[in-house]
């Protein structure tokens, strides 16, 4: 088993959650996302999240709006649509779900 | 000093050095390569543009306007190499396939992995088109030099030939022009660190060129381009008469054999019969050999068709595969039969028999054919002709029967025929000999003999033959017609074929001669014994020459040309 991959596999799962949870903040843009989960240490790679991104915006999860920059290129600025946030406490769900499944695990063993 | 390169990412302008732009365009190729979905890439890729081009415009300032290596490697570490994204996003992707396909998903990743050896022309170590340094890549030989010189020597025996092939080589391998494509010349994996060592010597390759005058390479370049333009047109002409040639071959095939089914058949039917075993076989061979002559031509053609309208011959797996089982079925089925038939000749047999005849009234024996009214008769229609073959309602001829003289012991004549036919054993080949059909009419001084070899019906066509053996007794004469092959094995000497024909052939002194025929011997006699040498010394010609009587020297020297004749009186 490799490591490395074990974590990745765990990241990747909580990861779509996790940019619906940002978003779920308010209206931002990859750089913002990027910070976030970089400060969170769930992404290590940039590239990684605009895949992520354009699919969970085809899926009809997100949508965007372009906004003018002073300092840069015009920016791409992501909300949760209805189903987004539908889709998030869903998540949100399941997500407490297990974790108090795992937290009981983890504690009788411990 | 470095040179610059203008760029726009995400529609603001970069200036970017070039050994920068050289690893961002790669990394940004390299990028694209990983995406496989086609609808999700362009908006990917852009999404990334405007990410590359906000991190640049926050790292770039008034003292510092270009963008270096250093941001580029900034990006790649900031964005993530290929591999590292690879990871993650076929994973999310994966995870989509599990619903609908649950299998199958694990091959398209390992393949991207696996570096595969792909032929490309060099345009690097090229001296011509690079298509050598192209094979020396692929096939792993690092020394080019020695396949070049094998490849002069080639040209050279196979006078100029070859030059077509590398031309074909040329027009058909494709150039290795990107960093990616190089790699796989090399057999190398194509990834970011392989990229980015490609790139460097590719750069320090440029920088050592910068220093030699580049012009001569200019020129080599451009009549390179202009040979191969020529060249790709002349082939490209080559392939249209090539193309309209088989065409016509074709068509004349279908045509001739589409005619030849309405007009011909019934008649060749017959003579099929002669040799197969049924009607159906030579239908089934006859279409077999078509296909064995129409396959390559048409698959001649296709390849023409699409060398005319793509400049590339592309072989197309299924039909290349359909064409090349089908003609080898054909063949198959064309040597079967072949062997069926040979099978048929195995066994010779030879059957003789003594016919009793009357002795002529005079001292002459005419031997003449069958009178041909009387065959006429008997073959009242004659069904087809082809050749020396002929089928009538009764049975089939065909050849000539032979006439063979032998000195008769006694002082009368005596007749024998000798028949012979082939078969798949010896049983076999002594039932067709039965169906041999001879005849002999006999007249005051004549014998009239079947002139040629005739077969009852339902016989096959097995090699059949007829020889005569006329007995002559000494004294008396026989006139032989030319209808029939006449065997000389018995006479005294060689005589000439035509002249034994128009004159009487008797037995004197117990050998069978022709006493009013040209001696052929003879003339070979005098032709055999004649002698001429010829010397050439340094400063004199010698012509001796000498036969049964005469013996004649010339000599030429410088000044005197001598000639000696001296009779010999033996």
């Amino acid at each position: 088993m490799d490591i490395e991959n074990s974590k990745a596999q765990m990241r990747k799962g909580v990861l779509e959650f996790c940019i619906l949870s940002v978003l779920s903040g308010g209206e931002k843009y990859p750089s913002d996302i990027i910070d976030e989960l970089k400060e969170a240490q769930l992404l290590i790679v940039e590239g990684t999240l605009y895949p992520l991104l354009t699919r969970l915006k085809n899926e009809g999860l997100l949508t965007y709006r372009w906004v003018e920059s002073s300092s840069g290129p015009p920016r791409k600025y992501f909300t949760l649509t209805d189903s987004g946030k539908n889709f998030l406490s869903e998540l949100e769900k399941a997500y407490n779900q297990l974790s108090e499944a795992v937290k009981k695990i983890l504690n009788k063993t411990l | 000093m470095k040179r610059t390169i203008n760029i726009h990412l995400g529609g603001m302008p970069f200036i970017i050095d070039e050994e920068a732009f050289d690893k961002l365009s790669n990394y940004i190729q390299s990028l694209k390569n990983r995406f496989t979905n086609e609808q999700e890439r362009s908006e990917i890729m852009s999404d990334i543009e405007y990410r590359m081009a906000e991190v640049f415009s926050k790292r770039l300032d008034k003292n510092r306007q270009v963008v270096d290596m250093e941001d580029v490697d900034f990006i790649i570490f900031q964005l993530g190499k290929p591999e590292e994204i690879v990871g993650d996003v076929t994973v999310t992707e994966n995870e989509n396939q599990q619903q609908s396909q649950p299998a199958s998903n694990q091959s398209e990743t390992t393949a991207s992995k696996n570096s595969t050896k792909k032929l490309f022309r060099d345009p690097e170590s090229k001296i011509l088109g690079g298509v050598i340094a192209g094979f020396c890549h692929y096939f792993g030989i690092k020394e080019a030099l020695w396949i070049r010189l094998a490849f002069v020597v080639l040209l050279w025996f196979s006078f100029g030939t070859f030059l077509l092939v590398y031309l074909v080589f040329w027009l058909v391998i494709p150039e290795a022009k990107t960093y990616a494509d190089k790699l796989q010349m090399k057999g190398e994996p194509v990834n970011l660190d392989t990229i980015e060592k490609e790139v460097k010597e590719t750069l320090s390759r440029a920088t050592d060129a910068i220093n030699k005058p580049l012009r001569d390479n200019d020129l080599i370049a451009k009549l390179g381009t202009l040979i191969l333009m020529i060249a790709k047109g002349f082939l490209k002409f080559v392939a249209i008469i090539v193309f309209i040639i088989s065409l016509f071959i074709l068509f004349g095939i279908l045509v001739s054999a589409a005619g030849f089914s309405v007009i011909g058949l019934p008649k060749f039917a017959v003579f099929t019969q002669l040799i197969f075993n049924s009607h159906t076989y030579y239908i089934i061979s006859a279409i077999a050999l078509f296909v064995v002559i129409g396959v390559p031509l048409f698959f001649l053609m296709y390849l023409c068709a699409t060398f005319i309208a793509s400049s590339k011959v592309v072989f197309h797996k299924k039909i290349s595969i359909t064409a090349a089982s089908l003609w080898v079925l054909a063949l198959a089925i064309i040597f079967y039969f072949s062997i069926s038939i040979a099978n048929n000749f195995k066994s010779d047999e030879s059957q003789t028999e003594k016919l009793s005849m009357l002795q002529p009234a005079g001292n002459v024996l005419y031997v003449n054919p069958i009178d041909s009214v009387q065959l006429s008769e008997r073959y009242t229609e004659v069904e087809a002709f082809l050749g020396d073959i002929m089928v009538t309602e009764n049975g089939f001829l065909f050849g000539r029967s032979t006439v063979k003289l032998a000195v008769s012991e006694d002082s009368l004549f005596h007749l024998e025929q000798t028949l012979s036919a082939s078969g798949r054993n010896r049983l076999d080949a002594r039932k067709q000999i039965n169906l041999i059909h001879t005849r002999f009419i006999q007249g005051d001084s004549s014998l009239e003999l079947s002139e040629r070899v005739e077969v009852f019906k339902n016989a096959k066509f097995r090699n059949q033959d007829v020889v005569y053996t006329l007995y002559v007794p000494q004294g008396k004469s026989v006139k032989i017609n030319s209808s029939f092959n006449l065997d000389m094995v018995n006479f005294e000497k060689e005589f000439d074929e035509e002249d034994l024909s128009s004159n009487l052939i008797s037995v004197e002194n117990g050998k069978l001669t022709c006493a009013k025929c040209n001696d052929v011997e003879e003339d070979t006699d005098t032709m055999e014994d004649e002698e001429i040498v010829q010397i050439i010394n340094k400063d004199s010609v010698v012509i001796k020459s000498s036969d049964k009587n005469e013996k004649v020297n010339i000599k030429i020297g410088k000044k005197v040309i001598k000639i000696e004749s001296n009779k010999n009186d033996k």
